[in-house]
């Protein structure tokens, strides 16, 4: 009787100290996500503030390419929060069960990615302290001045469906919801249309690029919001159920349509693309399809692999997960070679343009502000996720 | 409504005088383009022809342009193209001078989310470095590659303390200093009158020609126009028939670059670059 008591206890101290090694193990990975924060915090302050003392001399941005690495970063993160935005709301409003437990850590995942692009997108002016002429302009017919009033009403919208879902007053939700993924889907679309609106640009796609950004939000937000899930799975080891599992899968499987149909947007790009008639466009589009990393980032591992995993009959977390990484990485990719792109043939030659240069290439600076962006957004999220208790369901 | 009393401001007072401080905020900037509509040139369309056979591509026009605006280094307003097509001896270069084209529908105004790019009258596209924020899109749309961006401090060699000839030459540090300190090199005051805060180039704003404007708006011709030494360049408005350029583009067929494009740009270039004479052939079979 005694071994039996005892081997009772050793058993519960076992568990007891299991479950110690894992919570340690938890807070060790935690301590060292937030010191990688940290570091990306202080990096990216010594490169915002150089940026912003000594100009855009210092960031690797010429006469003929004015926007350089900023603006990709910005785009992707904005696609992320609003393409974010748009699929919760969208299986919410259309009564898919498991959207209401994750759509309040999904809307702060908005919240945090859209503050990561804020800071970029004010950050690549040049002159960001008059942005208040901005806000005071009636220029509508830009599409850049439509979409910071529509990303402005974007941002109110996700801020108060945050509120309501903290506050549980699910009455409202739905209306919200519907504004939300209707401002997500009108902002996206208007800052693709600040590309298609140059219509000396051929490369930047006219009428399409409203609707491929669209696209390309979805994507991103998916991906993002995927990765996110699954790994706040892993990091307070909560089991997958298969419920769960379930869900994801079904997720992985719609991601993977959207990856299917930007396959076919980017095959018939390029096609038409490099047979262009327009000198200048045919160009860039050799250019693209002639250098090794658009092939191994955007075509392989952004597309190719991730379009593989996702569309198997079944699909593992696990393998969900490592698309979602992989779809980031070529979107983050594409995004950088859609806007390089369409600056490296010159409109007009001349004494400051010297012809076709795609002569752009990051400095450390403009990395350390887009790690600046990385941490805020990531550090926004890490602290939301210990203190608002985003696991918290919709009802 | 009393103020000072506990009670929360009611909804239409918060409208009210939140509606008038936004009308504060946005009437001066409103007032301050209306009042340039009364200028000598209200109702012109200018434009400018380039008459190519004149031109020699001596380039004094691009130099002309950065003595009167105080351009910096590495930043030409005025530019040109040049074209060498052909084999020898079947040779053609050709030398055609540009500038901002002003176009009547700029797609830079069209693009720019602050209004700093605007028409003004005489139907000049004018940028306003007081309102821009450096976005670049009016780069990104036009067409012609002709605006462009301060990165880099303008003049900042200005401010080196190392002499060329060490022990011979001033540094510029000191030629600047003995100026009084605060006027760089090829100030302008005409145009600090015609518009505040464009006497000097300044860092993180977009900058173009501007059509000189500030000599356009007293009645003198823009300074390339004066400078060009072959009268290569006629200025003038378009909707008086009786105007020089309106006869010669009656006389000669102009051509605008890239009109397929609908800016309907105001530079229009006349006559060829190239000389006229050939041998007097009938050609073969």
């Amino acid at each position: 009787m005694q071994d039996a008591a005892s081997l009772n206890q050793a058993r519960t101290v076992s568990r007891a100290e299991q479950e110690a090694t894992v919570a340690a193990k938890g807070n060790r990975f935690f301590q060292s996500w937030v010191i990688l924060l940290l570091i990306g915090l202080v990096v990216g302050i010594w490169g915002a503030v150089t940026l912003l003392v000594k100009g855009h001399g210092v960031a690797g941005t010429n006469q003929q390419i004015p926007w350089g690495v900023l603006v990709p970063s910005y785009l992707f993160l904005s696609a992320a929060s609003a393409g974010c935005a748009i699929v919760v709301s969208a299986g919410y409003v259309l009564g898919i069960q498991r959207f209401t437990r994750i759509m309040k850590r999904a809307t702060f995942l908005s919240i945090a990615t859209f503050a990561a692009a804020g800071i970029l997108v004010v950050l690549d002016l040049g002159s960001p302290q008059k942005s208040i002429y901005m806000l005071l302009s009636t220029n509508f017919q830009s599409p850049m001045r439509g979409m910071s009033l529509l990303y402005g009403i974007y941002l109110l919208l996700l801020v108060v469906q945050f509120v309501v879902i903290s506050r549980g007053n699910s009455k409202n939700l739905r209306t919200i919801s519907i504004l939300t993924g209707m401002a997500a889907i009108a902002a996206s679309s208007t800052l693709g249309a600040i590309f298609g609106y140059a219509s000396v640009r051929a490369y930047y796609s006219g009428a399409f690029s409203p609707i491929y950004f669209v696209l390309a939000a979805l994507i991103i937000g998916t991906s993002l919001l995927l990765l996110v899930t699954i790994l706040q799975h892993k990091f307070t080891n909560t089991t997958i159920t298969s419920e769960d599992a379930e869900f994801l899968s079904g997720l992985g499987k719609f991601l993977g349509i959207m990856v299917f149909v930007t396959v076919l947007f980017t095959l018939w790009k390029n096609l038409a693309g490099v047979r262009s008639s327009v000198e200048s466009t045919a160009l860039v589009y050799q250019n693209t399809l002639s250098s090794w990393w658009y092939w191994v980032f955007v075509i392989v591992i952004g597309l190719a692999i991730p379009l593989i995993l996702l569309l198997r009959k079944s699909r593992s977390v696990n393998s969900i997960a490592f698309a979602s990484v992989l779809v980031l990485v070529g979107m983050f990719m594409a995004r950088f070679e859609f806007i390089i792109g369409g600056q490296a043939a010159a409109v007009q030659p001349n004494l400051q343009h010297p012809g076709f240069s795609s002569n752009y290439a990051p400095t450390f600076v403009e990395i350390a502000v887009i790690m600046l962006a990385f941490a805020v957004g990531a550090l926004i999220y890490t602290v939301g996720a210990r203190k608002l208790k985003l696991e918290k369901s919709v009802h | 409504m009393t103020i000072g009393k506990s009670e929360s401001i009611s909804r239409r007072d918060f409208l009210k005088f939140g509606g008038l401080g936004v009308a504060a905020a946005v009437v001066p900037s409103v007032i301050g383009d209306v009042a340039s509509a009364q200028s000598p040139v209200s109702g012109k369309k200018l434009i400018m022809v380039i008459d190519l056979q004149r031109c020699v591509g001596c380039g004094a026009c691009v130099i002309a342009c950065k003595n009167e605006n105080n351009v910096q280094e590495n930043v030409a307003w005025a530019s040109r193209i040049t074209r060498t097509t052909g084999k020898f001896p079947n040779v053609r270069y050709e030398y055609i001078p540009t500038l901002c084209n002003h176009c009547a529908e700029a797609p830079c105004v069209k693009g720019c989310p602050t209004g700093a790019m605007r028409k003004i009258d005489g139907g000049i596209t004018a940028n306003d470095p007081n309102k821009c924020i450096g976005c670049r899109y009016c780069i990104i749309n036009c067409p012609y590659g002709v605006i462009h961006f301060n990165e880099h401090e303008p003049h900042e060699s200005w401010k080196s303390d190392k002499p060329l000839l060490e022990g011979i030459t001033a540094s510029p540090s000191e030629v600047t200093r003995k100026v009084s300190g605060t006027v760089i090199p090829y100030y302008n005051p005409a145009r600090e009158m015609a518009n505040p805060g464009t006497g000097l180039r300044r860092r993180g704003v977009i900058e173009k020609c501007g059509f000189c404007h500030h000599r356009v708006y007293n009645g003198q011709l823009p300074y390339c126009v004066e400078a060009c030494p072959a009268n290569a360049r006629v200025f003038g408005d378009l909707n008086d028939p009786g105007s020089e350029v309106s006869r010669l583009l009656t006389k000669f067929r102009g051509w605008r670059l890239k009109e397929d494009l609908g800016t309907e740009p105001k530079i229009y270039y006349i006559r060829e670059f190239n000389p006229a004479n050939y041998e007097r052939t009938k050609g073969s079979v």
